[in-house]
């Protein structure tokens, strides 16, 4: 009976075993830090302030790890037709969608988009949430609050008094806080850049209850939210120099593939704030209605802008596209690779390329399988007979190694182009202007002989300025605005669209076996702004008093 | 393996050794016909002394001088017979459903009589022959409302189960037991080692399992020896040859509208005739602009040869299943082996192979104490490639994906601008594979007092590490020069080890009084009452290194790489929970029980309090007291009121940051999908009511027993789990929420009967019929739940499909009810096509309802699931059993349909169109296969209804002819029984489904993106380019030594 007996045992010892206690129950997720105590230690704050470009990813319910930075990136780059994207993964095509082309003479024939829509027209009929990942307009409006909120939040962060930082605390501090503003200045610039109307989100309470205000404001207003938020970040970067400690917390909130090692000094940065005022000035305002007032005052800030040797805010890639913002396929050099060929080169850009630019020999190959022609039968713009070379070859703009930094914050060529469209379209100082462009090109290795002191019209300047802004300044963020502002997407009827702009015209359309290049008409007519998201809309419905936010 | 037989043959002369007797009884078990039954088993009454019957139903026993012997057989009743020589008993069959005992979901093991809740179950002599890989296969049609979707023929692919209609936006996969302890992954299950398998299909009836139970449970029982078994030895071995279903319509069109020249040769964009260079890329074909050509049709033929790239794509494949089992007992253990061997080719690339081990052994080492252990031992390999069906359907149809370069390999792009590569190509670059080691290991203890108390412990492990590798050979060699697989041209190879470790404790007691035996009272009243503590706890471990750019030589190693990463996951779950229940029957005519549990989890919150679901059930047997009625044999009522939850995941009641590796340093951000620490554990609520009678409406051959068994159940699930979406400028894309409640209701009713039975013919007949609504009631937020083509709207029946339709008539008006949307000036213009919807006959397009003008389309999930199961038996020898399954009233969205509308031809290499294409659309006096019309119906891959198509089907899942060759083995020795049987699954399938497998459905988006598991009410009932279903036919034979 022995058995029997450690049988009884071994039976009661089990019972007492599962005994249980609520203490078990306390099971913390050990893969992710809490707020509360990694957000008071300088190692936590500083990777939260990096934490600002996370982001850009923004893991959205089955998106994955899209991300939405580099998508309203390259949609931007499209509606400046200096790229072009003819799928509809993530609505890309549609913000693009060019209303007619006009074919020359002997042919004469108007070509409607086969998508049967304008683009407002397309853009309406897939902002919602039935349309998933197809509403193109999301993008934009998602990351940029995300970034806002993240910003918000950091800065609430740097206010708890448990916050501790070690060595020069006050400018480690400063520049914290001013990296906040800096991104909330960004993240208005871009929205009110883009949207009729947004909101104004300055508190981390509203991401805490989940709740924003509902009061939606005109883009001019946004524009001003951003230009209150660069300006508390350029006077918390007057009152700190560049030191040690400096150097280490700018190093810490930059990611080390976006060229972390290359310092922006507070006066580069207060620098970088004034050329970013004056695109946001330019960029919203219609040449075709700018005063010399405006241009004064577009000169004005520009003269406070970026300096020849300033360094500016990069996106780079790691090797293997590992742990860096493009996850080996989002980030603007690389959907341009004959791999994913997401993204191609436009010819109206080619052609804004003047003979004997050694940029574009640098920088462009013919296209490996031949010419491109009607993508997926979707619009006849959808063409091109270039490759943007890759930077592994000697190129700039692509990449099909991970290589390459793309500038996310203007740079001292465009400041120097707007100080130069001042002075030409003012009429004041085509000469000075025209000087300028000379330096540009000059620095970017263009080898082009100098328009200076060549008895120029003003509108051949303008010609020459458009051509440097087109090429100069290709994907660094502004060829939407320059397109906008100039009224090259306004619809025909009110003057806008481009003459002569080279499509690779299927054969078939002009009675020929074989596609040809060909100077046309294009009217994009495109909106000005684009409306508020519905995936906004839906959850948060403008209150009484809000500007208009549709078309 | 050899030193395992040795083992085993020691242990099993050991325990045969302790049997002994006093006389020898021999004798023969047949059925009312007469036939042998082999496996009876012959007990003597009192003692633990038994025996089964042989093949031949003959047995021989030694047992005590003028003992009762006690004979029994699954689905017979139980006979009582003096002791004597020579006995020959013919066994009466009882009742199929009720005859048997059921555990899961009452606790103890209870007649079926007596049972107040609709428990299904199915023995594995019921299996489909053909359902070799898994229990789910075995599973499928058996059991009435739920549904068990095979939804993808790759090879260890998952099921969706949905066991009694949806409770939740989090799937409806239910609990799954293995002898009373959960496990994780009912896949890795033997289908060989099966007993048999209890579905208690609701919260009602899974009441027992508190916040595990709210999707109702399958529990599987592993064959278990006899005490005083005779050695059984049994070898089984099955072949399977294995084919993708194609469905009946053709996918692709047969014609095309290239740019041609006057020869009919297809043209490029440059008007050279398209042709294929050295590295395998074929330049694109020019398409005239639709946009400017309304009349093109797609009417020209092909003047190249062109190839069918589903054959090419998918190849014939074989599964080879071998098993062995070992079965007996001593007097006072009893033990069961299976080991079996899966190897299953896949149809698309590759292998899955899994072999198991299964032990169950009892020990009684004294009176009233049981012992038992379980084990389970899997190992798996599969290095199967996901491939995609997309590329195979949108490729050029002239394109050759056998071609092979000069190297000797498939070139990857197929088109200057495609980026769809060959399919066949991947192979040749790529291999992953996961290694699977599980062990399930399940000790139960069980001591019986003589009287009025039972201890019982079970404990089970279930252990698996998942060794997960994915290899990029560095493809610098390969022609193309711009495309690779994987991360890099260079190559990587990322190794990833997983370890989950679950344990699940369950500790009884049960203390039972019998009024007339224990207290001596003269009612007939026995109690039940029962103390239950159950504990969980899961891990998960996962390492995961990569490394990226591996030299050009092998071998690929992490350290090699020039770039390398690392990361690593923790998770860990605990919940616990007290029952305590009190049943009371009343002889045999009626109980009652109540219950309550009380749950604690880690995962509910920071106050971690308890949640508590009651319970209650109630049954009478009106065929008691109709004793007299020869028609009735058996009549239950029976009632059941549960509560149930599900847990909510492991973190997601807790606020963290989410913490990135960004180049050198770390970003942590806000996680753009929230949690929320005020989420509430979701709760059902069920009522279910049902009756289950057997009747035997005939005395001769013919209709001599037919039961029938039907419930109903009315649902209501509160605070369902959501990844709600809110306002992005929160900062938010989502948060989880509990915004919604879903009532459900269904019927779900089984008939079996046994149609004809004489001396040489058997004829069984089974039918599954089980319908299900489930309703959205209330969604707090008043937001519709969308996710691409799903929706969920207040008041509306869940698994929406949801979208633009087109217009029906030119005048038709639009959402505010006064405008037209084809103004009056312009309808002239606009006709309506014989296909019934509104075309612009100057460009031959269709015009859409706006893209707020939206409709339901259809939902995903079925009216009524349905299945009819025969069985016919001739001359005892040969049998011919055939299941066939009927689905009826679900739509599906044919995704892999829309995207084949899209334009095709020119650079981007899109290449195929749909073979609908073809078919001429007539609009007044205009007929013509005109592109168009197809083109506009594409609809920026929005949802559009004519995508929305009947997915009712009605299929033959299963037939089979078994035939029992026995007779001519019998005078051999070493061979007891002989059975071949050929078989074959999925053989017919009617449908008017134009896809190749309306079973090949998911939640996908347009995209193709899984949306399954975002808890945004994204439903099943998507094609989107899977793997169809397979069409198998099978042989097999088991031999019995």
């Amino acid at each position: 009976m022995k058995i029997r007996k450690y049988s009884l045992y071994l039976l009661a010892s089990l019972l007492l075993l599962g005994a249980c206690k609520k203490s078990i129950l306390q099971l913390p997720n050990p893969n992710s830090p809490t707020p509360g105590p990694s957000l008071i230690t300088e190692g936590g704050i500083e990777a939260y302030a990096q934490g600002i470009y996370e982001k850009w990813i923004a893991n959205e319910p089955g998106d994955g790890n899209l991300n939405f930075f580099q998508l309203q990136w390259s949609i931007e780059s499209n509606m400046g037709d200096e790229n072009f994207s003819p799928y509809s993964n993530w609505g890309g095509r549609y913000p693009a969608n060019v209303n007619t082309i006009t074919l020359p003479s002997p042919y004469n024939k108007v070509i409607p988009n086969p998508s049967g829509y304008d683009q407002i027209g397309i853009l309406r009929s897939v902002n919602s949430r039935v349309a998933g990942d197809g509403n193109s307009i999301q993008y934009g409006w998602d990351v940029f609050y995300y970034m806002n909120a993240q910003a918000n939040g950091l800065l609430q962060a740097l206010n708890n008094p448990a916050l501790l930082l070690t060595g020069d605390a006050a400018t480690k501090k400063k520049l914290l806080q001013a990296w906040a503003y800096y991104w909330k200045g960004y993240c208005y610039s871009k929205l009110g850049s883009m949207y009729l109307a947004a909101i104004i989100d300055d508190s981390p309470d509203s991401t805490a209850k989940g709740l924003t205000s509902n009061l939606y404001v005109s883009h001019d207003n946004v524009i001003a939210a951003a230009t209150l938020n660069f300006e508390k970040a350029a006077s918390l970067f007057g009152n700190i120099t560049e030191n040690a400690d400096y150097d280490a917390v700018f190093q810490a909130i930059i990611p080390s593939f976006n060229l972390n090692t290359q310092i922006i000094t507070p006066a580069m940065w207060v620098r970088q704030i004034h050329s970013y005022e004056a695109r946001n000035f330019l960029a919203n305002h219609k040449v075709a209605n700018m005063t010399a007032g405006d241009w004064a005052t577009l000169q004005t800030l520009a003269s406070t802008g970026l300096v020849k040797g300033d360094k500016t805010l990069m996106w780079g890639m790691a090797p293997g596209g590992l742990n860096d913002l493009s996850g080996g396929t989002y980030h603007p050099y690389e959907i341009q690779n004959q791999n994913a060929a997401l993204s191609f080169v436009s010819e109206r850009l080619i052609q804004d390329y003047r003979p004997g630019d050694r940029r574009f020999t640098k920088n462009f190959i013919p296209y490996p399988t031949g010419p491109v022609v009607n993508v997926l039968n979707r619009g006849i713009q959808f063409g091109t007979r270039y490759l943007a070379a890759y930077v592994e070859n000697g190129g700039s703009y692509a990449t099909n190694n991970h290589q390459g930094a793309i500038p996310i914050a203007p740079t001292w060529e465009e400041n120097t182009l707007m100080i130069a469209e001042a002075r030409i379209r003012s009429g004041n100082d085509i000469e000075g202007g025209l000087t300028l462009i000379d330096q540009v090109r000059d620095a970017d290795s263009a080898y082009l002989p100098h328009v200076a002191g060549t008895g120029l019209s003003q509108d051949s300047a303008i010609a020459q300025l458009r051509s440097e802004r087109r090429t100069g300044l290709y994907m660094r963020g502004v060829a939407w605005y320059d397109a906008r502002r100039w009224g090259v997407t306004s619809p025909k009827a009110q003057g806008g669209g481009r003459a002569n702009a080279n499509i690779l015209v299927p054969g078939s359309l002009i009675s020929s076996s074989a596609a040809q290049l060909l100077p046309c008409f294009m009217d994009y007519n495109f909106v000005d702004y684009w409306d508020v998201p519905q995936n906004e809309l839906d959850f948060n419905p403008a209150g009484a008093g809000s500007a208009k936010i549709a078309n | 393996m050899r030193l395992l037989l040795v083992a085993l043959t020691i242990l099993i002369a050991c325990l045969r050794g302790m049997a002994q007797g006093d006389i020898t009884v021999t004798g023969k078990i047949t059925d009312e016909k007469g036939a042998s039954i082999a496996g009876a088993t012959i007990t003597e009454k009192g003692s633990r002394t038994a025996t089964t019957s042989r093949d031949d139903g003959s047995f021989s026993l030694k047992v005590k001088n003028r003992a009762i012997l006690i004979i029994s057989y699954i689905g017979y009743e139980p006979y009582e017979v003096a002791a004597k020589e020579g006995l020959k008993i013919a066994l009466n069959p009882d009742n199929k459903t009720l005859s048997d005992v059921v555990v899961t979901g009452v606790g103890v093991a209870t007649s079926k009589k007596k049972v107040p809740i609709d428990v299904a179950t199915v023995s594995s002599k019921d299996f489909a022959k053909s359902a070799t890989t898994n229990v789910q296969q075995a599973l499928d049609g058996q059991i009435a409302g739920a549904r068990i979707q095979q939804s993808s023929g790759t090879p260890g692919s998952s099921f969706n189960i949905t066991l009694r209609g949806v409770n939740s936006l989090d799937g409806t996969q239910p609990l799954i037991m293995v002898d009373g302890v959960e496990m994780d992954n009912l896949s890795n299950i033997d289908p060989a080692s099966v007993d048999h398998v209890e579905v208690v299909k609701g919260p009602a009836g899974g009441m027992l399992y508190g916040a595990q139970g709210a999707n109702g449970v399958i529990q599987i029982f592993t064959k278990k020896g006899l005490l005083n078994g005779k050695l059984n030895i049994n070898i089984s071995s099955k072949v399977s040859v294995d084919n993708i279903l194609k469905g009946k319509h053709d996918i692709l069109s047969e014609m095309h509208h290239y740019v041609t020249d006057a020869t009919g040769t297809i043209l490029d964009a440059q008007g050279h005739p398209i042709a294929r260079n050295a590295l395998g890329i074929w330049t694109d074909p020019q398409v005239p602009d639709p946009s400017v050509s309304a009349t093109l049709e797609n009417n020209k033929p092909f003047n190249i040869p062109i190839f069918d790239h589903l054959k090419q794509g998918f190849r014939q494949a074989l599964t080879f299943n071998n098993s062995i089992s070992l079965s007996g007992g001593t007097s006072n253990a009893d033990y069961s082996f299976t080991a079996s061997q899966l190897n299953q080719q896949d149809v698309l690339s590759n292998n899955f192979r899994r072999s198991n081990l299964s032990i169950n052994l009892g020990l009684q080492p004294f009176k009233g104490f049981t012992f038992r252990t379980v084990t389970q031992g899997i190992v798996g390999y599969e290095n199967l490639l996901s491939g995609g069906r997309f590329n195979m359907l949108n490729a050029y149809p002239f394109i050759d994906f056998k071609w092979q370069d000069s190297t000797g390999h498939f070139p990857f792009k197929t088109s200057a601008a495609s980026n769809g590569y060959n399919v066949l190509a991947e192979d040749q670059w790529h291999n992953r594979s996961n290694q699977t080691f599980e062990i399930f290991q399940n000790f139960v203890f069980n001591y019986k007092f003589s009287r009025f108390l039972e201890l019982d412990i079970k404990y089970g492990l279930d252990y698996e590490t998942i060794d997960g590798s994915n290899y990029f050979m560095n493809q610098s060699a390969v022609l193309q020069p711009a495309v690779f697989y994987g991360p890099s041209r260079q190559g990587s190879l990322t190794n990833t080890y997983t370890r989950y470790f679950n344990q699940n404790g369950l500790y009884s007691a049960f203390f039972r009084t019998d009024f007339q035996k224990d207290f001596h009272l003269s009612l007939p009243i026995r109690t039940t009452t029962q103390f239950a503590y159950d504990y969980r706890k899961n891990t998960e471990r996962q390492y995961a290194a990569q490394g990226v750019g591996l030299p050009a030589y092998p071998p690929a190693y992490i350290g090699a790489a020039t770039t390398k990463t690392s990361s690593d996951y923790y998770q860990s779950f605990i919940t616990f929970g007290f029952l305590v229940n009190q049943t009371i029957d009343y002889a045999n005519l009626f109980g009652i029980s109540v219950g309550v549990r009380s749950d604690y989890g880690s995962a509910f919150g920071a106050a971690y309090n308890a949640a508590t679901f009651p319970r209650g059930t109630i049954y009478f047997r009106p065929s008691e007291l109709l004793r007299n009625r020869s028609w009735l044999t058996d009549w239950k009522i029976r009632g059941a009121y549960g509560a149930a939850g599900i847990q909510p995941r492991p973190y997601d009641r807790q606020i963290t940051l989410t913490s990135t590796t960004l180049g050198n340093g770390v970003g942590l951000s806000l996680p753009t999908q929230a949690t929320n620490d005020s989420l509430v554990l979701l709760k059902n609520y069920e009522l279910e009511i049902g009756s289950d009678a057997t009747f035997a409406p005939l005395q001769g051959d013919w209709l001599h027993k037919i039961t029938l068994s039907g419930s109903y159940w009315h649902r209501n699930s509160k605070n369902i789990y959501q990844n709600a979406s809110v306002a992005p400028s929160t900062g938010y894309a989502s948060r989880l929420d509990n915004l919604s409640t879903i009532v459900s209701h269904g019927v779900d009713l089984t008939l079996d009967a046994t149609i004809y039975a004489s001396d040489n013919i058997t004829w069984n007949l089974g039918v599954r019929w089980g319908y299900a609504k489930n309703k959205v009631t209330k969604i707090s937020n008043g937001q519709d739940i969308v996710n691409a083509g799903f929706a969920i709207k207040q008041g509306r029946e869940i698994g929406l499909f949801y979208g633009q339709t087109p217009l029906h008539s030119v005048t038709q008006l639009q959402l505010d009810g006064k405008t037209p949307y084809i103004s009056p000036a312009n309808q002239q213009y606009y006709a309506v096509s014989n296909t019934g919807y509104v075309m612009d006959t100057r460009t031959n397009m269709v015009v859409l309802s706006a893209k707020n003008d939206l409709s339901v389309l259809g939902h995903a999930y079925p009216d009524f699931t349905s299945s009819l199961i025969n069985s016919l038996t001739l001359f005892k020898t040969l049998t011919i059993g055939f299941q066939f399954d009927w689905i009826h009233g679900n739509s599906i969205y044919n995704m892999s349909k829309q995207w084949l509308y899209k334009p095709v031809g020119g650079s981007g290499g899109a290449g195929a169109s749909s073979s609908d294409f073809d078919r001429i659309v007539t609009i007044g006096s205009k007929s013509g296969a005109f592109v168009n019309y197809y083109q506009s119906l594409y609809n920026l891959n929005l949802p559009t209804s004519p995508f929305v198509e009947n997915g009712s089907y009605v299929r033959l899942r299963d037939v089979s002819v078994t035939y029992d060759l026995s007779r001519f083995v019998t005078n051999t020795h070493a061979i007891k029984r002989l059975t071949v049987t050929a078989s074959g699954r999925n053989l017919l399938t009617f449908t008017k489904y134009s896809g190749l497998d309306p079973e090949n459905t998911g939640a996908f988006d347009a995209q193709g993106n899984d949306l399954s598991q975002s808890r945004t009410g994204a439903f099943s009932g998507v094609d989107y380019f899977g793997t169809p279903n397979l069409r198998s036919y099978q042989f097999s034979l088991n031999v019995g030594f």
